[in-house]
């Protein structure tokens, strides 16, 4: 029975339905038992996952591979809009749902992982850090992220993943472990300095495009949606919006992203619990930003896209340089994941965009698995997180040891020709695409390379020192996995492997790409040896773990033995430091900042209240100044007719003794005096 | 054709509460619960009237033609000076008067606590929610200028009598410049009726809203050029009158210890009614009146409007003080709402209407959360909070939709308000080929950088107050009490009502107003 008008309607529903049903069921409870609301939430999860397997089954019948679909029949206008200018008129931002195979994959991706996320939980949820309210903000998180991957238009996007942001802070902050003081909020900050650009990049694009008559592209939201500007003629010929349009939409899309030079947020993360990371990171970071990218990629130039291919690069040597140093079992994890987000990024900005987005589903449910793995030894060793201290818990946790050892493999493209095929594809667009590049082909290409390799040293040291060898603390008892840690490892290890096959040929999937103008060409000798070199990339997990075996055996870790030489010891303080970029943020933005808000509050509460307060002193003042001489004159005068002034007061106590024709008498003699007075005056002063 | 049906409907409403007050002046002061029950009866009173006159108004008939005013009354009260008792109402003054009567009965409800004086304190309660209904309500400039001035007395008490410690220096400031405000606001009143002496239909001069709106151009009251001057003091004194009110930054220094030192319910309507009646007031006064001078001197206004954010963003960054943070948010929207009348477009005018009408909605529920922490905690400065959320989970939960409306969650009220400002800047950046359009684009800039930093410390803020370790002496905190969740909940209504549906709910109905007064502000 077909339910919906189209397959993809499903999505609608799936998105947002159950967990509304979820967040009122927990707030009439009134808050009582989070095991009860994780049992709601998860419910409401499967109940979406249904709706999803339905639509599935469904499009698999019907629909055609890879087109993009409209579902918006549930479009209703939200906020209207005018615009001056040529095309002056007004026009509706309306709510809808669009989507094609690639937003679908986001969107199973996210529910699997936020799916599996609650799985897990159902082991610690008894820990007291887990409150109704996680849940409630949790399924906000998830409504925000699932809407924003078939979302219409930019506008829709922002305001899906401004709602996303707005529930992963307040899920985060309540199942925060530690004490970090004016940390939470910090890690916000940028992503609304980022969100703030992207709508300013919203507007621009609006304004830059103007208005596109709908009914030509059935379907798409008039205003903001990539396949109606593509077909839209800009109003204006001025090329410098276009460039700031593309740069606020990228900048947007990297702060999101935790993309170089606004990584820094990602590691603020890591006081939080595990599994809300796994739930937030992971499809936020990875999944959702890199379709931002791509819904957004038709409107950048070729300088802006550059931009974008210089940032992913220098993206995944930077984290995959501070996680090969890193001792903080989670810090690592996410540092891993910048990486991977930034290596989606720079094969998007050259191109390769179904390949990223096939790699990005894939990453992004290895991070999740491996940042659940990082709980469960979290719970297992009551909080020990650095890697020093850890190792030989392969004995207490096998099966963990094994599915993340598996979920690495298929991070850093070993395991056989699946996502390491993604892997390879994609650098071959890569490569294919920069000769257009110029002077940045050598960074970008041997960067990129560079960073996967160390990436893969990074993680499997992190596996070696937390699984193998023999435990450095055993004066603390270690605990056993649990079957629902197990399972939900399991299950978002089956659901990465099955991404990741190329049976499922998930990039082709996505959109049927490679295309034939992407189909390397290799001519040149030095593009050869790249070609091989990244046709040899997916033995790099491989080669990491060799090199990982041999540190081992030889002493404690390679990040020891860089310590010991003077040049590089700056660079691992310098990589170790909180990824410098952070002081340097401090520094130079936030501190400034700060001063200038208590130098201007000072201002407003004491400079100017005195300023104020010395004026209305001074009116009272004045006055009490005109009071009291109004007050004396009025009251000598009256003295003064009354006779108590003291030098008078024989004089007028004379006159008053004396009837009134003695004050005529007086009043004439002065008169007379007065008049003799100015007589003579006048008489001087005119002759004179 | 005037329709004068029930036109003394308007006239009841703005008596109701005058009248109310006589008959709860009459209770025994003993009876606080007879005295709290008729006060709510009052208000309830007021808000069916109100729904009764929304009701009777036929909500499509709005235009430019002055005959078209609804529920008109008309009464001449001081004939030598031409001042007409006059009242009338249209789509846009109709939802302003159920904003008024919404946000007066949660404040009575809000007052359940109130013993002391009660009997005055609900008298003075009703007279403040009169004054702002007869303000919005009227259609003289003079009559809107007397209620608006009637308004300082009973929030004077109100703040003077039931604050905090330093309440009298607060009730006093308040005063003091609602005084200039007023002040300005009745000398620019008196010089507009000299001036417009001798214009055709008005011999004895006039101060009908609708007539120096539509009929009488200020820029021909004097004709000549010297005029010009003069009508630019009447907008500048006009516009004292109304930035003062609204705390515009610059003349914001009595809203941030009136907040502070008030009770949350007095807050709510004397705050909220604030902003409500000179919002309408620069909606419906100051701009369609003195277009040509706002034209003059928009990028003044649009750039104190801007930098004037950005100053109250700094200024909320650097408080501990819970309601003073609260205060600087607010100046931050004044900020904002000056800057949107100022584009004179519709994108700025239906932007500040929205947040005219959202923003004492997230200030209601800011204030109410900090009168609960206020009234556990017995104090509320932020950084000696924490940890909140452990004990009182449903105070977070309710009070996140104020916070998150305040950072501009886009589905909640005050996201639509925001944007449309925001894109009424750029619209007009990218439309001229000027040097106005630079400053433009750096004024939206830095509109833009104000909200994040608005973001910012709001964020701080909450997580300074709900989040990290609690304090050993607040693990005794109770959770919300009904009445302090009856409270919370129509404010949440109003802010995703008027987040998600402000189209059907504000914009359609006054649409053709807006477009008219673009429309004036074009010629």
């Amino acid at each position: 029975m077909q339910i919906f008008m189209h397959d993809f309607q499903a999505l609608i529903p799936a998105a947002v339905v159950p967990f509304i049903i979820s967040i009122c069921i927990i707030l009439i409870r009134g808050f009582r038992s989070a095991k009860a609301a994780l049992y709601i939430s998860l419910s409401a999860r499967l109940l979406s996952l249904v709706i999803v397997v339905y639509s599935i089954a469904h499009h698999l019948s019907n629909a055609e591979n890879g087109a993009a679909v409209n579902a918006g029949t549930v479009q209703f206008h939200w906020l209207p809009l005018w615009f001056s200018g040529p095309h002056s008129t007004e026009v509706w931002l309306n709510i809808g749902a669009f989507t094609d195979t690639r937003g679908f994959g986001m969107f199973l991706c996210i529910l699997a992982i936020s799916t599996i996320g609650h799985i897990y939980l159902l082991s610690s949820v008894k820990n007291p850090v887990f409150s109704p309210l996680y849940f409630i903000f949790c399924d906000v998180m998830v409504i925000g992220l699932l809407l924003t991957v078939i979302s219409p238009d930019l506008l829709q996007m922002y305001v899906c993943l401004a709602i996303s942001s707005a529930g992963a802070w307040f899920m985060l902050n309540t199942v925060w472990r530690t004490s970090q003081e004016h940390a939470t909020w910090k890690w916000m900050v940028p992503i609304c300095c980022s969100d703030a650009l992207l709508l300013l990049g919203i507007v621009i694009s609006c304004l830059h495009f103007g208005v596109v008559v709908s009914s030509l592209i059935p379907g798409y939201s008039p205003v903001f949606s990539t396949g109606a500007v593509l077909e839209s003629k800009p109003l204006s010929d001025n090329l410098d919006w276009y460039d700031y349009m593309g740069f606020c939409l990228v900048a947007g899309a990297l702060g999101r992203a935790a993309q170089f030079p606004f990584h820094t947020w990602l590691a603020r993360l890591n006081p939080a619990a595990s599994p809300a990371i796994a739930a937030f990171a992971p499809g936020m970071v990875i999944a959702t930003s890199s379709l931002l990218l791509f819904r957004i990629l038709p409107f950048l130039s070729d300088n802006v896209k550059l931009i974008v291919m210089l940032c992913g690069t220098a993206t995944v040597l930077i984290g995959s340089l501070t996680a090969v140093v890193q001792t903080n079992i989670k810090q690592l994890v996410l540092s891993i994941i910048i990486a991977q987000s930034g290596l989606c990024f720079a094969l998007l900005g050259c191109g390769a965009t179904d390949v990223a987005l096939a790699a990005a589903i894939v990453l992004s449910l290895a991070a999740s698995g491996i940042l659940l793995t990082t709980g469960t030894v979290l719970a297992a060793t009551n909080g020990l997180d650095d890697l020093h201290t850890l190792g030989g818990l392969w004995r207490k946790l096998p099966i963990t040891a094994l599915t993340s050892l598996m979920l690495i493999f298929l991070s850093t493209w070993v395991g056989g020709p699946g996502p390491s095929h993604i892997l390879v594809s994609g650098l071959q667009v890569f490569q294919h695409n920069l000769l257009h590049v110029g002077g940045y082909q050598r960074f970008l290409f041997w960067g990129l390379v560079l960073g996967c390799y160390i990436m893969a040293l990074a993680i499997c040291r992190w596996w070696w020192l937390i699984f193998l060898g023999s435990s450095r603390s055993p004066e603390i008892p270690f605990q056993r996995e649990t079957p629902a840690q197990t399972l939900a490892l399991l299950l978002i290890l089956l659901m990465a492997f099955i991404a990741g096959q190329p049976f499922i040929s998930l990039d082709n999937l996505l959109s049927g790409t490679l295309t034939v103008e992407n189909t390397v060409v290799l001519n040149d000798q030095a593009e050869s040896l790249s070609s091989m070199v990244c046709n040899h990339l997916q033995w790099s997990g491989l080669t990491a773990m060799l090199i990982v075996m041999l540190m081992y055996f030889s002493g404690m870790g390679f990040a020891d033995r860089i310590r010991r030489f003077p040049g590089l010891n700056l660079l691992f303080r310098w990589l170790n430091g909180g990824f410098f970029f952070s002081d340097l943020y401090s520094t130079f933005i936030g501190r400034p900042i700060r001063l200038l808000s208590y130098i201007t509050a000072f201002l407003d509460r004491w400079v100017i209240t005195w300023v104020l307060l010395t004026a209305a002193l001074s009116i009272r003042g004045a006055a009490m100044i005109v009071g009291s001489l109004e007050w004396n004159i009025s009251s000598r005068i009256w003295d003064f007719l009354t006779g108590d002034m003291l030098l008078l007061n024989h004089f007028f106590r004379f006159l008053r003794n004396r009837r009134i024709s003695v004050y005529i008498i007086f009043l004439f003699i002065v008169l007379v005096f007065a008049g003799g007075a100015l007589g003579i005056m006048a008489f001087l002063f005119g002759k004179s | 054709m005037k329709i004068y049906a029930y036109s003394s409907i308007l006239t009841c409403l703005i008596a109701l509460p005058g009248i109310g007050s006589i008959i709860l002046a009459m209770l025994p002061s003993g009876r606080i619960r007879l005295i709290r029950g008729s006060a709510l009866a009052l208000f309830t009173g007021m808000l069916v009237i109100t729904v009764v006159a929304a009701c009777l108004l036929n909500w499509k008939v709005v235009g430019s033609d002055p005959g078209l005013q609804q529920l008109q009354q008309d009464l001449i009260w001081i004939p030598s000076l031409n001042i007409h008792y006059q009242v009338c109402a249209d789509p846009l003054s109709m939802i302003f008067m159920l904003a008024i009567c919404i946000l007066a009965i949660l404040a009575c409800i809000a007052s359940y606590s109130v013993d002391q004086r009660a009997k005055i304190y609900y008298i003075l309660l009703a007279l403040l929610s009169g004054s702002f209904l007869g303000a919005v309500a009227s259609e003289d400039l003079f009559v809107f200028y007397l209620f608006l001035t009637l308004a300082i007395f009973p929030a004077y008490g109100l703040v003077g009598l039931w604050g905090g410690s330093r309440r009298e220096p607060a009730a006093m400031k308040m005063a003091l410049f609602a005084m200039v405000g007023s002040m300005s606001m009745l000398t620019a009143c008196i010089i507009l009726s000299w001036a417009s002496c001798g214009i055709s239909h008005y011999p004895d001069g006039t101060l009908d809203i609708i007539a120096l709106t539509h009929e009488v151009p200020l820029r021909q009251l004097w004709g000549a050029t010297p005029g010009l001057h003069i009508a630019g003091l009447v907008f500048w004194l006009m516009l004292v009158g109304i930035a003062i009110r609204l705390g515009i930054p610059s003349m914001h220094m009595w809203l941030p210890d009136v907040i502070a030192e008030s009770s949350a319910p007095t807050g709510m309507l004397i705050i909220g009614g604030n902003v409500l009646v000179s919002g309408y007031a620069l909606l419906r006064i100051l701009c369609p009146i003195m277009s040509e001078q706002s034209h003059q001197v928009r990028l003044f206004l649009i750039l104190l409007g801007s930098f004037g954010s950005l100053y109250a963003a700094l200024c909320g960054l650097a408080q501990s003080d819970l309601r003073r943070m609260i205060s600087y948010w607010l100046i931050c929207m004044s900020g904002i709402m000056l800057t949107g009348s100022a584009l004179m477009d519709m994108n700025g005018i239906s932007g500040i209407l929205l947040l005219i009408l959202a923003c004492p909605v997230v200030f209601s529920s800011f204030l109410w959360m900090s009168h609960i922490i206020e009234k556990r905690a017995y104090h509320h400065d932020i950084n000696r909070l924490g940890g909140l959320a452990q004990v009182m989970p449903d105070l977070l939960g309710f009070s996140s939709f104020g916070l998150l409306s305040a950072i501009g969650l886009p589905g909640l009220c005050l996201f639509a308000g925001e944007f449309l400002v925001l894109s009424g800047i750029f619209d007009a950046a990218i439309s001229q080929n000027n040097v106005q359009a630079h400053w433009l684009i750096i004024c939206g800039i830095v509109l833009l950088a104000a909200l994040v930093l608005t973001t910012a410390y709001l964020l701080w803020a909450a997580e300074r107050i709900f989040f990290g370790h609690i304090q050993p002496e607040y693990h005794h905190f109770q959770k919300l009490s009904v009445m302090e969740k009856a409270i919370f909940l129509p404010l949440i209504i109003l802010a995703v009502a008027l987040g998600l549906f402000m189209v059907a709910l504000v914009l359609a109905p006054v649409q053709p107003i807006l477009l008219d007064m673009v429309t004036l502000f074009g010629k």
